[in-house]
């Protein structure tokens, strides 16, 4: 078993970016996320041969990657808690200085669903167009628009978000 | 393209979401399909999986058949008759020796309080065995085997075995 030069290169250059993006997808857990890219990649590998000669290996390595995500629903644990109000935060009112962004983007992460986390790291994590993220998650360009705007409609609501995304205090 | 709040959004992310904390090497990845060929699915699985369906098999039936065969009389093969879930079949006493024999319904594919019920009506005892073991499309609490088979004649009052994965 002989690993192609070019699958490591392409590993190194890639890793961290699909990490990150990982990181959205299962909103964010360090080891989940490692595991997703590792599965993903794992999949490339087995098709080096002929993902190596597309134009696009990154796009592809993305595509699978979410793909292999959307699948994970059901079998594993996506970090969603089901919740009909949101958790109490220590957000004072009109202040969002003191909540860690992160920490609130990840109790908002998990507020969604596994498409509208696919959908919103898609598009406004790795600016992909309407087009790109239907052809990736294999749905209609209606579906993206409508995933999308749920999701928002949700982290409008998520204290330490709603101030960012309505512009109050963006920090 | 994107609105005012869908850029804030976009750049709240690309802010927000941390840099790893390592990195992935090609090494790894390789490790774990170790044994794989690129292109070529885990050879083993199938064979694995398909063996592993032929013992339960094998296993489920020899039982089955020592059951049988310790059974009073043999099967009247043409009487099987499974119990609808709704209702219950009536008693059906076997001919010529009224009140004595019975003969078992099928009861696999209810939930064991129905079959409870269904057997208990005949007069007869239900043992119920819990098995933890993986079975093929089984769902909890709904009896996957029983002993004896549909259709075996038992003296009324013999117990009925079934088996019944939990989750």
């Amino acid at each position: 078993m002989t690993e192609s030069p070019d699958f490591a290169d392409f590993v190194r250059r890639r890793s961290s970016a699909m990490l990150r993006s990982a990181w959205l997808l299962t909103g964010g857990d360090w080891a989940l996320a490692e595991d997703l890219v590792q599965t993903a990649l794992g999949e490339v590998w087995k098709r080096w041969d002929r993902i190596s000669g597309m134009e696009a290996p990154d796009a592809y390595a993305h595509k699978v990657m979410v793909n292999t995500f959307l699948r994970w629903r059901g079998r594993r644990w996506t970090g969603e808690i089901a919740s009909g109000r949101i958790p109490e935060t220590g957000a004072v009112a009109g202040g969002f200085g003191q909540v860690d962004t992160r920490e609130s983007l990840r109790r908002a992460l998990r507020e969604l669903t596994a498409r509208q986390r696919a959908v919103i790291t898609l598009r406004y994590f790795e600016d992909r167009s309407e087009a790109e993220t239907a052809a990736i998650m294999g749905c209609s360009v209606g579906t993206v628009k409508s995933q999308s705007a749920k999701a928002l409609a949700r982290l409008r609501h998520v204290p330490g978000l709603a101030d960012v995304l309505t512009g109050g205090t963006a920090c | 393209m994107l609105n005012v709040e869908e850029q804030r959004l976009a750049d709240l992310l690309k802010r927000a979401v941390p840099q790893p904390p390592r990195e992935l090497s090609a090494g790894q990845i390789a490790g774990r399909h170790a044994g794989r060929r690129p292109g070529s699915r885990a050879p083993w699985t199938r064979p694995v999986l398909a063996a592993a369906a032929v013992v339960i098999i094998a296993v489920t039936t020899a039982l089955a058949a020592g059951h049988w065969s310790a059974g009073t009389a043999p099967a009247p093969r043409g009487t099987v008759q499974p119990a609808a879930s709704s209702s219950p079949p009536s008693p059906r006493r076997t001919q010529g020796s009224p009140a004595r024999s019975v003969t078992v319904p099928l009861v696999i594919g209810l939930p064991t309080v129905r079959a409870e019920q269904v057997l208990e009506r005949l007069g007869l005892s239900v043992k119920v065995t819990e098995t933890y073991v993986a079975v093929l499309n089984a769902q909890p609490g709904i009896v996957v085997t029983q002993f004896p088979v549909a259709g075996t004649t038992v003296p009324s009052k013999a117990t009925v075995t079934v088996i019944v994965p939990v989750a």
